[in-house]
């Protein structure tokens, strides 16, 4: 049966239609306005439910050992991403380049420091990143198996054992048991032994400290002692497993005497990050970014000017993060950062935005006016934003130091 | 256009028409009033309150963007939103008044007085006869068998199992086939459009 045929929906003439959209937009206007989109509120969700569930976790068990890299104070902006069937994602993080493959649950977090964490609850990712060597550190957690990228090209996945698969460079493997390097051609697999937990996410009593702390704790780690006994249920699958010492713990509790401009020069704001409603065009500019720079730059300054919401901010945002960190033009960052305010007021990277302001103008030698109004900026704008601690004391270097 | 980048076009209108753009209200506006529309329509059947029961559904919608997840598509979210209107709508009037202003612009098209009168009266009478049904029942068969959706669809909109929906489906034309046993210009109706669909199987 379909009656569909014999019910035709007649037209609405324009002028009802005219009346009912006027009615709407008038109704619209009395209700109150949105001022996040819905995207910032949804991860603000996501924190909350993060923070929640971390503290309930962290209570039952104990947390995790105090210093693990995994544990710092500042985790910011998770991004949950759920690929399913014959849908296979790639994405951008700053230097990094991961390909998620299908039927695969991933939850992103990264940090203040520009740390990445990468939660793989279940399926698989690609991940082809950079050599580490100075760059924030780039883990992959799968139950309780670390895997921290020394430099490489690597695989994970995650059924009912962890597989970490080398095809260039060098990772790290670390589990509550053992800790070993694999390199390239090398492979891994072990059982999961707990559940990839949101507490780890969260700061410890001991780590909650302000942004500026956490900097200076990122920058002055020491070594730390951790237990090197051998998983009973994880089969080394590597050619060997050389190099069974203890990764080198970056973080510490002890923050020490550091002056301000080093750790300004090493408070790298967030990286840009590609997802799905950026739209096509500036992942595929950002592709460029790795090999390329100046051309990415080119591209999305252009895509900057022709498109719109977002994807428009988003590409202003990745051309001045480029210009600063590939090209170290910092007065076309400071340019870039104003257009875009004038243009995203309230833009999704106003934030980040503003504080790579703040670091082109600053000189890592001393702090100028303009410096110090950036700042200022900063601190009137987000007063609780991350970097609210370094902005302070920006402000009132000119006393201090 | 790709899914994907429908999808983005989706979530950029729907963030602007959270930052209160009025020309992106007017825009989502435009672009989903027809099939917002339709679907009441072929719940309700001809009704005074159509207009109104589409600015419900649209200032529904402008209430809850903010929560739009980008789950679905936009148009699907939207069309969740309608038939619970639509749903709302028929459980507060108990029994919509009979349509009696079905003569639309397309009927005036028919071939002859005759048969327009006849085809009028015989959505009329579909019509009565649904709002004897139970609401989950006239809104799952109006959803399959006028607006042509599919089970799964139609399961995913009124959140029901499709087991549920092929139920109430199958209980609202057994009623109806009933009442057609005493109302041949109703049987008519359903006779008519069984050999349609009949015929195009074939």
């Amino acid at each position: 049966m379909n009656l569909g045929s014999k019910i035709p929906v007649p037209e609405v003439d324009e002028l009802r239609l005219a009346r009912i959209e006027r009615g709407i937009v008038n109704e619209v206007s009395k209700l109150p306005q949105t001022k996040t989109s819905s995207y910032s509120r949804w991860s603000k969700v996501a924190v909350a439910m993060v923070a929640v569930a971390g503290v309930v976790l962290a209570i039952a068990l104990n947390l995790r050992a105090a210093g693990s890299p995994s544990a710092s104070p500042e985790a910011l902006r998770p991004t949950k991403l759920v690929t399913g069937p014959g849908q296979i994602d790639r994405l951008i993080l700053g230097d990094a380049k991961i390909e998620v493959a299908e039927n695969t649950d991933i939850s992103i977090q990264r940090f203040v420091d520009g740390r990445t964490l990468i939660l793989l609850a279940g399926g698989s990712v690609h991940c082809d990143v950079e050599p580490r060597k100075n760059r924030p550190e780039f883990q992959v957690r799968a139950g309780d198996v670390d895997v921290t990228v020394v430099g490489t090209s690597f695989d994970v996945k995650r059924k009912r054992t962890v597989q970490v698969a080398v095809q260039h460079g060098i990772v790290s493997v670390a589990t509550s048991h053992e800790t070993l390097r694999l390199h390239a051609g090398e492979s891994w697999q072990g059982s999961p032994d707990a559940e990839t937990s949101v507490a780890s996410l969260l700061p410890e009593k001991d780590d909650e400290a302000g942004p500026l702390d956490a900097a200076v704790l990122a920058n002055n780690g020491s070594p730390k002692d951790e237990e090197d006994t051998r998983s009973p249920g994880a089969k080394n699958t590597s050619k060997s497993s050389r190099n069974n010492r203890k990764p080198k713990q970056r973080f510490a509790q002890d923050g020490g005497t550091v002056r301000l401009r080093d750790v300004l020069k090493n408070a790298k704001p967030i990286r840009p990050v590609v997802l799905p409603s950026h739209g096509p065009k500036a992942r595929e500019f950002l592709d460029v970014a790795a090999s390329n720079p100046k051309k990415a730059v080119v591209e999305l300054e252009r895509l900057g000017a022709t498109a719109t919401g977002h994807e428009a901010s988003f590409a202003l945002y990745s051309r001045a993060y480029l210009l600063y960190f590939k090209l170290g033009k910092r007065s076309e960052v400071v340019k870039a950062a104003k257009q875009y305010a004038r243009r995203f007021p309230r833009g999704r990277e106003s934030e980040d935005m503003l504080w790579l302001r703040v670091l082109s103008s600053c000189d890592s030698e001393n702090y100028s006016s303009s410096c110090r109004t950036a700042a200022h900026s900063y601190q009137q704008r987000f007063p609780q934003g991350v970097f609210k601690g370094l902005a302070s004391r920006i402000i009132r270097s000119k006393q201090s130091e | 256009m790709t899914a994907q980048v429908s999808l983005v076009a989706d979530v950029l209108l729907v963030d602007r028409c959270n930052r209160g753009e009025e020309a992106a209200t007017r825009e989502l506006f435009r672009t989903y009033h027809k099939r917002v529309h339709g679907t009441l329509y072929r719940i309700l059947g001809s009704n005074r309150d159509i207009d109104d029961l589409t600015q419900d559904s649209f200032i529904q919608v402008f209430k809850s963007l903010p929560t739009f997840r980008a789950e679905a598509k936009l148009a699907t979210w939207i069309d969740r939103i309608t038939v619970r209107v639509a749903y709302r709508h028929i459980a507060k009037q108990k029994k919509l008044p009979l349509p009696n202003d079905t003569l639309d612009e397309e009927q005036s098209m028919r071939p002859s007085p005759g048969h327009q009168a006849a085809s009028r009266e015989a959505v009329r009478r579909l019509y009565s006869a649904l709002s004897e049904l139970p609401v989950a029942s006239r809104v799952a068969f109006a959803l399959h068998e006028i607006d042509g959706r599919s089970v799964s669809e139609v399961a995913s909109l009124v959140g029901a199992s499709k087991s549920a929906c092929k139920l109430r489906i199958w209980r609202a034309r057994r009623t109806l086939f009933k009442l057609a046993s005493t109302d041949p210009i109703l049987a008519e109706l359903l006779e008519a459009n069984d050999q349609e669909h009949d015929g195009s199987q074939l």
